[in-house]
C-alpha cells in the first residue's frame, strides 16, 4: 500500500471520515435537532464528489483488488448522487421520530463505501468485503424505526436472508478459487482462456452459478425475491429508495463484471436459463403489482421487475469494447436511481410519520391539493413506466434495442409488453392523485429538502429524457473501461 | 424574422409548448388569463402555420425540412419535415385548436390552467406525430400524446371517466409498444431511424409480414378499426367536448396517417399482401359503426360510433391503394375532422344547456333553438355526404378507387358494401336530427333554451365555411395532396413488381431448362 493508492480512493476515505465524523459530531456537539449531522455528513459526500474521477482506464489500487478507472466512476456518481438524495430526505423522516436515530449519517455513508468498493471490487474477496459493509449497514438501517413492528420484521428479515445470500456467494467464491487458485477477476478471465482451459470445469461452473444466485439475491430477481416486498413496505421510506437504486446499483456493476469474466464459460452455456430469469422476474413484479394497494409494495413489486428489464440488458451483453447492452444497464441504472430515490422521497413526504399513508388512497386528490408535488411524482412514475420523454424510456430503449440487435427478439417482445402491463399500475397511481377528489386529513408534508430532492430528480430525469446523449457517453466510457480492465 | 422563417415548422410544432411555459408561470386561480394565453398562442399558431401553406410547393417533396443530430451514437436525428399527406394533417390541428379552447369558455371551470397546459402538450404532440421523418421522434411524439389526453378524459371527463381513460391508454400502450419493438428491428437490419433510410432497405418478405402486423396493431387501435375500436365509444361519450373534438377531429387520424406514412410505404410486400384483411375489417367497420350508431340513445356515442364508420372508408381507401382512393382516403380525414368535430361541439352545446344528450330528451328544438339547429343540420348533412359539402368528396373519391381497384379481389363488392354505409350514415344521422329537432316541442325543460351565443356562432362559423369551401371547391387540396400520393402509389407498385419479377424470371429459366 502506498499513499497513491490511498490518493486513488479519495473519495471512499471522505466517506469514510465523513462517517467517523458525523459519530463523534454526534457523541460530543449535544444539540437538539439534527441540522449539523445532516451538515457534517452532506459536507463530507460532497468532497467525495469532488475528488471523484480519479485514476484512469486501467488504474488498479492495492496490487490489483481495486479498480478506478471510468467504469468505478461511473458507478461512484451513482452512488453519491443517491447518498446525497438519501440524506436529504432521511433527515427529515428521522427528525420525526421520538427519539430521532443519529446513526443514520453515518450508516448511510458507510454502506455507499460499500457499494463504492463493490463496483470498484476486481477480486472476490475484496468484492466481498465491499458488499458485507453495504448490506450489515443496511440491515439496521431497515429496522431503524424503532417504534415500528413493521420496520424491526423488515430488519430481521433482510438480516436473515442477506445472511442466506452471502453464504451462497462465499461457497461460490471458494468454488471459484478452488478451480482456478485466484480471487482476481482479470486473472481468471485469463486461465478460462489459456490453451487447456480450466482442469476442475463442473467446480468451476458450480462456483459461477452460486455467485449467481448471492447476486441474484441482493438484486431480487424471482424467484430469490421473497424478502424485497416485505423489507421495501417496512423499512422508512428514504432507506427503502437508497436500498432500491443504491443496492441494486452496486449488485449489477458486480454481475456486469462477473458475466464477462466468465462470459465464455459459464454465462453461454447458461444463456437460457438467464433469459428465464428475466422473463420470470419482469413478468412476475409486474403481474404481482398491478394487484398492490399499499403504494410502498406497488414500487417494491416494480423495483424486482426493473431487475428483469436490466437483466435482459445483461443476457445481451458480451466482452466487448463499447458493448451497447452494457452502456444501456449503465444507463438504466444511472437513471433508475434517480427516479427510485426520487419516488421513496415523495411517498415519505405524503405517508406521513408513521408511514400510514403509504395506502393508495394516501395520494386522492394530491393534484389539488398540491399541484407541484403530483406533477414531480407524475414524472417520476412515467419514467420508471418507460414513457418518453423521460430518463427512464431511453434506459429502455438502450437495453432493449441491444438485446434485439443480439437477436432476443422473444425476449424483448416480453419485455414490451410486460412495460405496457407497467403502465397500468403507474397510471393508477397518476389516476388517484389527479382524478378522484381530495378526502381525509390535508395534505401536511412541508419539508424544503425533500421538495428540493425530488424536483432535482424530476427535473434531471427529463433533461437526460431530452438530452440523453451525455449520460449515454459517459456509460459508453465506463464500458470501455470495463473491457480494458480484463 | 429569418430565425422563424428558417425554422418555419419547429415554430409551428413547438409554439404550444411556449404557451405551456407561461402558463406555468401564472399564478393560480387566474382562469381568465389562462385561457386567453392558451387562445391567443394557439390563434397565433394557426397563423404561423398559414405560412406553411403559402410556402408549399405542390410537389412530392419533402418541404421545411429541419434536420439536426440528437442522439449520435444511435443515429436518431431531430427531423422534421411535411409533404402533401403531412401538410393538411397540421392544418387540420392548428385550425382546431382556437375553436377547441374557444368552445372550453363556459365547458371548463375547474383547474382551468392544468387543461389548457395538457391542450397544449397534445396540439404539440400531435403535430410532431404528423412531421416526425425519424422513427424515435415519432414514437415519441405518438407517446406524449397519450398522457394529456387521458387526464383530459379523466379529470374533467363524465361519470365513468376514469375507466374510459384507463381502458384509452391501455388500448394504445400495447399498440405502441409493439410498434418499439418493430422499431428496434428495423434498426438492427437498416442500421439507422430515418424514415427514409428504412424505406430503402429491401426487407424479405416474411420480415414485412410480422413489422407490418407490429406497426399495424399500433395504427389500427388508434384508428380506430373494427375489432379494436370497443375504447372509442367510451372515450367518446366520457371525454368533455373539448377532449372529444381532438380525439375525433385530430387524434384518430393518427391512426390512418400512420397506415400511409409507415405501415404501406415501409412494408410493401406485406400491405399488399394483406390489403384486402384490412379492407375486410374497414368496410366491416363501416357497415358495423353505421348499425351500432343507429341504435344509440344517446346523441354523442351515435356520433362516436359515426367516427368508426367514416374512418372504416379512409382505411378503405388506403388499402384500395389506387390514386382516387388514397387521396380520397385523405380528404375524408380532413373531411371528418371537420364535420365530426363540428357535430361533438354541437353536442357539447346543448349539453352544457340541458344535461343531457339522451335523444328521448329532445324533439322540437328547432323551434326554439333555430341557428343551433341550423348549424347542425349543416354539419349533419356534411357527415352525411349531401354533394356539394365536404364529406361528399371524400367517401365519393374512396368508393370510385375501391372500385376499380386491383390490389383487392371483388373490389367492386368492396366498393358496393362500403357505399350502403353511406346510406346508412344517412339514415341514421337524419333519424337523430328528425327526433332531436323536430316535431313537437314537447318537454318543458326545452323550451326555454338559449339558441347559440355570439361565441358559440365564433366557434362554427370558420366550421361551417370550410365544410362548404371543401365541398365546392376542392382543388387546393386535392391538388396538393396529389403528388405525394401518386409519388408514394408508384413507388409502392415499382417495390411490390420488383419483388415479384425476380420470382418469375426464375419460374421461366426454369421451364426453360426443363425444356431443354
Amino acid at each position: 500500500m502506498s499513499w497513491s493508492d490511498v490518493s486513488l480512493i479519495a473519495p471512499m476515505v471522505w466517506l469514510v471520515l465523513g462517517g467517523v465524523a458525523t459519530l463523534l459530531v454526534d457523541a460530543f456537539v449535544p444539540r437538539k435537532g439534527q441540522g449539523h449531522l445532516l451538515i457534517t455528513s452532506l459536507v463530507f459526500v460532497v468532497l467525495a464528489l469532488a475528488s471523484l474521477g480519479r485514476g484512469s482506464d486501467g488504474t488498479e489500487a492495492f496490487g490489483g483488488a481495486l479498480a478506478i478507472d471510468s467504469f468505478a466512476n461511473f458507478f461512484h456518481l451513482t452512488f453519491l448522487v443517491v447518498a446525497l438524495m438519501s440524506l436529504a430526505v432521511g433527515s427529515v423522516v428521522f427528525a420525526r421520530e421520538e427519539k430521532p436515530v443519529a446513526e443514520f449519517y453515518p450508516l448511510i455513508l458507510f454502506s455507499t463505501v460499500g457499494m463504492m468498493v463493490m463496483a470498484s471490487a476486481l477480486d472476490l474477496v475484496t468484492l466481498f468485503v465491499g458488499l458485507e459493509t453495504m448490506s450489515i449497514a443496511l440491515y439496521v438501517l431497515s429496522a431503524s424505526q424503532r417504534h415500528s413492528l413493521f420496520s424491526s420484521e423488515a430488519g430481521f428479515k433482510y438480516l436473515l436472508l442477506g445472511a442466506f445470500s452471502s453464504a451462497f456467494l462465499l461457497f461460490g467464491i471458494s468454488l471459484i478459487y478452488g478451480a482456478t487458485q485466484t480471487f482476481h477477476l482479470p486473472t481468471i478471465f485469463e486461465r478460462a482462456h489459456a490453451a487447456g482451459g480450466i482442469s476442475m470445469y463442473a467446480v468451476y461452473m458450480g462456483g459461477w452459478a452460486l455467485i449467481l444466485v448471492g447476486l441474484a439475491f441482493k438484486v431480487a430477481l424471482v424467484p430469490f425475491h421473497m424478502w424485497t416486498p416485505d423489507v421495501y413496505e417496512g423499512a422508512p421510506s428514504p432507506i427503502t429508495g437508497f436500498m432500491a437504486a443504491g443496492v441494486k446499483a452496486a449488485s449489477f456493476a458486480v454481475l456486469l463484471r462477473v458475466v464477462w469474466t466468465a462470459s465464455d464459460g459459464f454465462f453461454s452455456e447458461a444463456a437460457p436459463l438467464m433469459a428465464g430469469l428475466a422473463i420470470l422476474t419482469m413478468s412476475f413484479g409486474n403481474v404481482v403489482a398491478l394487484a398492490q394497494t399499499n403504494l410502498k409494495r406497488m414500487l417494491a413489486y416494480s423495483a424486482i421487475a426493473h431487475a428483469g428489464y436490466i437483466f435482459v440488458g445483461l443476457c445481451a451483453t458480451s466482452l466487448r469494447v463499447g458493448d451497447p447492452a452494457a452502456k444501456g444497464i449503465l444507463f438504466y441504472l444511472f437513471s433508475y436511481a434517480l427516479m427510485n430515490v426520487g419516488t421513496f422521497a415523495l411517498v415519505s413526504l405524503v405517508s406521513g410519520r408513521d408511514g400510514e399513508r403509504c395506502d393508495l388512497d394516501g395520494f386522492r386528490g394530491l393534484a389539488r391539493r398540491n399541484p407541484l408535488v403530483s406533477a414531480t411524482m407524475a414524472i417520476l412514475l412515467l419514467s420508471l413506466a418507460g414513457v418518453p420523454p423521460t430518463a427512464g424510456f431511453w434506459g429502455k430503449f438502450y437495453i432493449f434495442e441491444a438485446a434485439m440487435r443480439e437477436g432476443h427478439t422473444t425476449l424483448v417482445v416480453i419485455a414490451l409488453l410486460n412495460s405496457a402491463v407497467a403502465m397500468y399500475y403507474y397510471l393508477r397511481v397518476i389516476v388517484v392523485m389527479y382524478m378522484r377528489e381530495p378526502e381525509g386529513e390535508a395534505y401536511d408534508g412541508h419539508s424544503p429538502q425533500i421538495l428540493a430532492t425530488i424536483a432535482a430528480a424530476a427535473v434531471a430525469i427529463l433533461w437526460i429524457g431530452l438530452f440523453p446523449g451525455p449520460v449515454s457517453e459517459l456509460a459508453r466510457l465506463g464500458v470501455t473501461a470495463l473491457a480494458h480492465s480484463f | 424574422m429569418s430565425m422563424i422563417e428558417s425554422h418555419l415548422l419547429s415554430w409551428v410544432i413547438f409554439l404550444p409548448l411556449i404557451g405551456v411555459g407561461l402558463l406555468l408561470l401564472l399564478p393560480r386561480r387566474n382562469d381568465r388569463m389562462a385561457r386567453n394565453i392558451a387562445f391567443v398562442i394557439l390563434v397565433l399558431d394557426f397563423l404561423l402555420s398559414l405560412k406553411l401553406v403559402i410556402g408549399f410547393e405542390p410537389t412530392a417533396a419533402l418541404q421545411f425540412v429541419e434536420r439536426k443530430t440528437w442522439v449520435a451514437t444511435y443515429g436518431i436525428d431531430y427531423h422534421v419535415a411535411i409533404d402533401g399527406i403531412s401538410l393538411w394533417l397540421v392544418m387540420l390541428t392548428t385550425f382546431l385548436g382556437p375553436l377547441i379552447v374557444l368552445s372550453t369558455w363556459s365547458a371548463v371551470t375547474e383547474r382551468v390552467r392544468e387543461f389548457m397546459i395538457f391542450f397544449l402538450v397534445l396540439q404539440t404532440a400531435m403535430m410532431g406525430t404528423f412531421c416526425a421523418q425519424d422513427l424515435v421522434l415519432f414514437y415519441i411524439f405518438w407517446e406524449s400524446v397519450l398522457l394529456p389526453m387521458a387526464l383530459m378524459i379523466g379529470i374533467w371527463g363524465g361519470a365513468r371517466r376514469i375507466y374510459a381513460s384507463v381502458k384509452f391508454v391501455l388500448y394504445t400502450m400495447v399498440g405502441s409498444v409493439l410498434m418499439l419493438g418493430a422499431i428496434f428491428y428495423l434498426y438492427h437490419q437498416t442500421g439507422g431511424f430515418s424514415l427514409a433510410g428504412v424505406r430503402a432497405v429491401n426487407l424479405s418478405p416474411l420480415q414485412q409480414a410480422w413489422l407490418f402486423g407490429a406497426f399495424t396493431v399500433a395504427f389500427a387501435v388508434k384508428v380506430p378499426l373494427f375489432p379494436v375500436h370497443t375504447w372509442l365509444p367510451d372515450a367518446h361519450v366520457e371525454a368533455p367536448t373539448a377532449g372529444s373534438v381532438v380525439l375525433a377531429g385530430v387524434m384518430l387520424k393518427m391512426g390512418t396517417y400512420g397506415l400511409i406514412r409507415f405501415s404501406i410505404p415501409l412494408f410493401p410486400l406485406a400491405a399488399a399482401k394483406y390489403a384486402p384483411w384490412l379492407a375486410v375489417l374497414a368496410v366491416i367497420g363501416i357497415v358495423y359503426g353505421a348499425l351500432v350508431a343507429m341504435v344509440q340513445r344517446d346523441v354523442k356515442k351515435l356520433v362516436a360510433y359515426s367516427s368508426v364508420s367514416h374512418l372504416g372508408f379512409v382505411v378503405l381507401g388506403l388499402f384500395a391503394m389506387t390514386s382516387e382512393s388514397v387521396v380520397g382516403a385523405m380528404y375524408v380525414m380532413l373531411a371528418h375532422g371537420l364535420a365530426t368535430g363540428a357535430l361533438f361541439l354541437l353536442v357539447g352545446v346543448i349539453y352544457e344547456r340541458r344535461h343531457t344528450r339522451a335523444i328521448k330528451d329532445f324533439g322540437g328544438l328547432a323551434h326554439v333553438m333555430p341557428l343551433f339547429t341550423v348549424a347542425f343540420m349543416i354539419a349533419t348533412l356534411a357527415s352525411v355526404g349531401l354533394p356539394g359539402m365536404s364529406g361528399f368528396i371524400g367517401e365519393f373519391l374512396v368508393l370510385l378507387g375501391s372500385f376499380k381497384s386491383s390490389s383487392l379481389p371483388a373490389a367492386r363488392i368492396f366498393a358496393a358494401v362500403g357505399a350502403t354505409g353511406v346510406i346508412l350514415g344517412a339514415v341514421y344521422m337524419l333519424w337523430m336530427v328528425q327526433r332531436v329537432f323536430f316535431g313537437r316541442c314537447d318537454n318543458p325543460d326545452n323550451q326555454g333554451l338559449r339558441d347559440l351565443n355570439l361565441r358559440e356562432i365564433c366557434v362554427l362559423v370558420p366550421l361551417m365555411i370550410l365544410m362548404f369551401v371543401m365541398g365546392v371547391f376542392p382543388k387546393p387540396w386535392i391538388s396538393t395532396m396529389q403528388p405525394s400520393v401518386d409519388a408514394l402509389l408508384e413507388r409502392h407498385v415499382e417495390r411490390v413488381e420488383a419483388h415479384v419479377a425476380p420470382d418469375l424470371r426464375t419460374v421461366w429459366l426454369s421451364r426453360e431448362e426443363e425444356q431443354r
